[in-house]
């Protein structure tokens, strides 16, 4: 009984998700090969930045909101880069290698902060989220162009100073979705597409009976297969048991002589990079860089994604990573066109998928803080029951 | 001497005092008139200042902060808006009732002369209950999920404010001053209050110094009702026994208090706190703001009160006080003095940065007897 | 103690190492992977006169066919490219054709080409890139 109770509970989430979309799809009238095309681009964008909130659960830390600060350092890696005019393969190498430093120095600052806040992780990761966000602002928006020197005058606001809202990444734009280019079409599109690459690296699957094309980042989904192993990789090493040991008990892997909050510290360094590496990755696809926006929701549409594949606050696998980063987005795409299908305002289902996005992380934090407490209840209970002695220690 | 007061201020708070004296100090160098920013930070505190006090009873109880004090602030919005599409059906009914009764001091000429203060009563009465039932539930959410309540609770403040926002659209409201005009439905993201109840408070009772200096009586009249109103329930028996709750759970209970109870009430208080502050604010403010409107309005209240030296698990009314006025005296301060000493409006960057830092020094703060 | 010590300065030594090996990889990726706009020009200057017609080609790409006093810009990827320039004379003839490799000095961005002065084979046909 309680296994099947765990069971629901556990699967809930996806399996409520794949109704909606069993009844969104058709009403959006999408058709298949662009919805592939869709998901295969998002599932390219996304799923980095998605992998990297993996290590702090497995630490015991919960959803790193702290995401975002490694978001904002992958920016300010690119906007050096595009002030300088590096462009391509090399430019979003040398993005990722300047945000890095600077991803660490905040993941060193934001797993001090959480080691202070132990028990409160995540609302002291969100709220930090917003202090870096001003921290952030206040760099880019009055110290760049200013103290710091930017070259490139189209950067600038006309005032002379401060990063401008839109800044184009045309130099590095799908850089590496397109390094090896691939594609799955009917006959006639696949010869198309073999004649203008002419010689150089492509691959083309050829379907007989299929009009559509359907473009494959296969670059990206190379990386992010590496950055899957390596995940698998890190859980056997001596610093991933003792994270997982830390998320056991941080008591217990204490007194087993772990340094636990330097174990912390590393987790969340490492998630802040990574997040850096997917923020770089995701605006590569994106082309656009929204100086003040772009940060803004990677936070959180990477975690409801995440908990829509099932996941939870204390138990995430790379499983849960790629179900959620689909059903999310297939959810993404098909919910606007479905609410104006539905009842003519594309408004409504505009709002409804940020409803969805809000509505679904409160859920899975509900479910998992209900969980806790209902086995901290049991285990007291049991407790109470077992032994008198502790009882008599109560009285006293 | 000195020390014991920094010791009880606390550093954040000298720090931020003394830099809001410094801009009102330097406020009359840079051509900005301290009377008109004074005045205008106390009309800002007054609007603030009732969601502010929304904080103590949850904080108090043990809940932590109320993040998710949107869900007052949408029961507001609806009593807000509910005011002015029955209006007209409301005064009716009053005149009604005045005739029908004939009350000795409520003659029908009274009750025309004062249409916007029924507006504004009617728009709090129906709010509250509302706030009372989506509080209630909200309190019997937060009591399974002790320990996470202020990630919760910021989680079901935003996905209530994203349901509101479907729920604005879809809601058979026909009032013509507030839905779309071209659609026929659907509210509209900002609504005047002009003609129902804009500056009933603000304005009555309230005193013009000058042309520059205003103090806005009425609704400091009503701040402190409100301040004392929840001053003396944290005195009563129940009153205490939240705080008791709050301080130690596990001894609240083993001497026969009711936890969850105790928990459920301060939530219903706090969202109904919440409720009527946001139509205090709107009065004054002049517009009723909807859909995104409240989705980031109880940050600015948690720095408040925690600005106000309220700690995660214990704030009074006091901290409601000094807090409310350090933090929208800095906000009315810095865009004036600031601006026009760098040329460029900084506010909304330290507004970010004052505000959520604030939170994190609470958040990070050793917590004192044991929890 | 000592055996303690040297230990301390590899481990240091091994992080500097990695840290200049990093710099020198940035440095590296901004060399290779730095944009660079070339503004071909065909105006008369105080030694040589404009061509009347000349189609360059950069890296093989594109040609563009500049007649005398036009001006042009190409992006190049990197720290050196090929040039490839046909000059005609009044009547449309070929008289000559110049293909050399350019090199840019490692810091700088934009530059202009003057292609009389190039066409004259005069090394200093490498201009400041107008603003």
């Amino acid at each position: 009984m309680r296994k099947l109770f765990d069971i629901i509970a556990g699967n809930a989430v996806p399996a409520i998700f794949i109704i909606i979309s069993a009844f969104a799809i058709p009403l959006s009238g999408y058709s298949a090969s662009y919805l592939i095309q869709e998901l295969l681009t998002r599932i390219g964008r996304n799923s980095f930045l998605i992998l990297s909130l993996l290590i702090p659960i497995m630490a015991g830390m919960g959803l790193n909101f702290g995401m975002v600060l490694g978001a904002m350092a992958g920016q300010i890696g690119l906007l050096f880069m595009s002030d300088w005019g590096v462009v391509g393969i090399p430019g979003m190498i040398l993005a990722i290698l300047l945000g890095t430093p600077i991803a660490i120095i905040l993941g060193i600052f934001c797993g001090n902060i959480l080691n202070r806040a132990k028990g409160r992780e995540m609302v002291t990761s969100y709220i930090l989220g917003f202090f870096i966000n001003g921290v952030y602002q206040l760099f880019v928006l009055y110290l760049m162009g200013w103290v710091i020197p930017v070259t490139n005058p189209s950067l600038l606001l006309s005032r002379g100073y401060g990063v401008r809202n839109a800044v184009s990444l045309l130099g590095i734009r799908g850089v590496l979705d397109n390094l090896i280019p691939t594609i799955v079409a009917g006959a006639d599109r696949a010869k198309n597409f073999i004649n203008m690459q002419g010689s150089g690296t492509f691959m083309a699957l050829q379907i007989p009976c299929f009009d559509g094309e359907v473009r494959i980042p296969l670059a990206t989904f190379l990386l992010i297969a590496l950055f899957c192993l390596f995940i698998i990789w890190f859980r056997k090493t001596k610093l991933g048991q003792d994270m997982r040991a830390i998320g056991q008990d941080q008591a217990v892997a204490d007194s087993a002589g772990i340094a636990v909050n330097r174990t912390r510290v590393i987790a969340i360094v490492i998630s802040t990079v990574l997040a850096c590496i997917g923020q770089v990755i995701y605006l590569q696809n994106m082309g656009t860089l929204n100086t003040y926006n772009s940060h803004d929701q990677t936070g959180m549409f990477s975690i409801a994604a995440l908990l829509i594949g099932g996941a939870s606050v204390s138990k995430a696998s790379i499983t849960n990573v790629f179900v959620g980063v689909i059903l999310f987005h297939l959810m993404f795409i098909v919910a606007p066109v479905a609410g104006k299908n539905l009842i003519g305002d594309a408004q409504i289902g505009e709002y409804f998928r940020v409803f969805v996005s809000y509505g679904i992380i409160a859920l899975a934090l509900v479910l998992h803080a209900w969980k806790r407490n209902r086995e901290a209840e049991v285990s007291r209970r049991s407790l109470r029951g077992n032994s008198n002695d502790n009882n008599n220690r109560e009285g006293e | 001497m000195i020390k014991n007061f920094i010791a009880k201020a606390g550093w954040p708070r000298i720090i931020i005092g003394l830099f809001l004296l410094s801009l009102f100090i330097a406020a009359p160098f840079v051509g900005v008139r301290v009377d008109t920013s004074l005045s205008n930070t106390l009309v800002r505190f007054g609007m603030n200042g009732v969601m502010v006090l929304a904080m103590i009873p949850m904080v108090q109880a043990g809940c932590g902060l109320n993040f998710g004090l949107p869900l007052g602030i949408i029961a507001g919005l609806l009593g807000a808006t509910l005011s002015i599409e029955f209006n007209d059906k409301i005064l009716a009914l009053v005149l009604e009732c005045v005739t029908k009764y004939n009350f000795a001091f409520l003659s029908e000429q009274f009750v025309i002369a004062h249409r916007e203060a029924i507006g504004f009563a009617s728009a709090i009465i129906m709010a509250v209950p509302i706030a009372a039932i989506l509080g209630w539930f909200y309190g019997k959410l937060l009591n399974r999920v002790k320990g996470d309540e202020m990630m919760i609770a910021t989680y079901v403040g935003f996905s209530s404010v994203s349901f509101m926002c479907i729920a604005w659209l879809l809601l058979p409201y026909k009032h013509p001053t507030m839905v779309w005009g071209y659609a026929g439905q659907g509210l509209r993201t900002t609504i005047s209050v002009e003609g129902y109840w804009l500056h009933v408070l603000s304005d009555s009772l309230a005193i013009n110094v000058n042309e520059h200096l205003y103090i806005p009586t009425g609704m400091l009249i009503f701040f402190a009702m409100m301040a004392i109103l929840v001053w003396i329930f944290m005195k009563t028996k129940t009153g205490t026994a939240i705080t008791a709750v709050g301080s130690n759970p596990d001894f609240a209970r083993a001497s026969g208090v009711n936890v969850d109870k105790m928990r459920t009430i301060s939530v219903v208080l706090s969202t109904v706190l919440g409720a009527i502050g946001i139509i205090v604010y709107e009065q004054s403010f002049g517009f009723i703001q909807l859909y995104m409107g409240p989705f980031y309005m109880a940050l600015p209240a948690v720095a408040s009160v925690l600005l106000g030296g309220a700690s995660v698990n214990k704030a009074g009314i006091v901290n409601v006080i000094v807090g409310t006025f350090l933090f929208q005296g800095i906000l009315t301060m810095t865009p004036s003095v600031i601006n026009s000493v760098l040329q460029t409006d900084m506010s909304e960057v330290i507004r970010l940065i004052v505000s959520n830092g604030m939170i994190l020094y609470a958040l990070t703060r050793k917590v004192r007897n044991g929890r | 103690m000592f055996v303690r010590f040297v230990k301390f300065l590899i481990r240091w030594i091994e992080r500097l190492v990695l840290l200049a090996a990093l710099i020198l990889l940035g440095a590296w990726l901004f060399y290779i992977g730095r944009e660079h706009q070339i503004f071909l020009d065909n105006r008369t200057n105080e030694e040589f006169r404009a061509l009347s017609q000349v189609n360059v080609s950069i890296n093989g790409g594109e040609v563009s066919e500049l007649t005398s006093r036009e001006r042009d810009m190409k992006k190049i990827v990197g720290p050196k490219f090929t040039l490839k320039a046909e000059i005609f004379d009044d009547r449309g003839d070929i008289t000559k054709t110049i293909e050399r490799e350019i090199k840019l000095c490692p810091l700088s961005k934009d530059i202009m080409i003057n292609l009389p002065t190039l066409a004259a084979e005069n090394e200093n046909f490498i201009l400041a890139a107008p603003r």
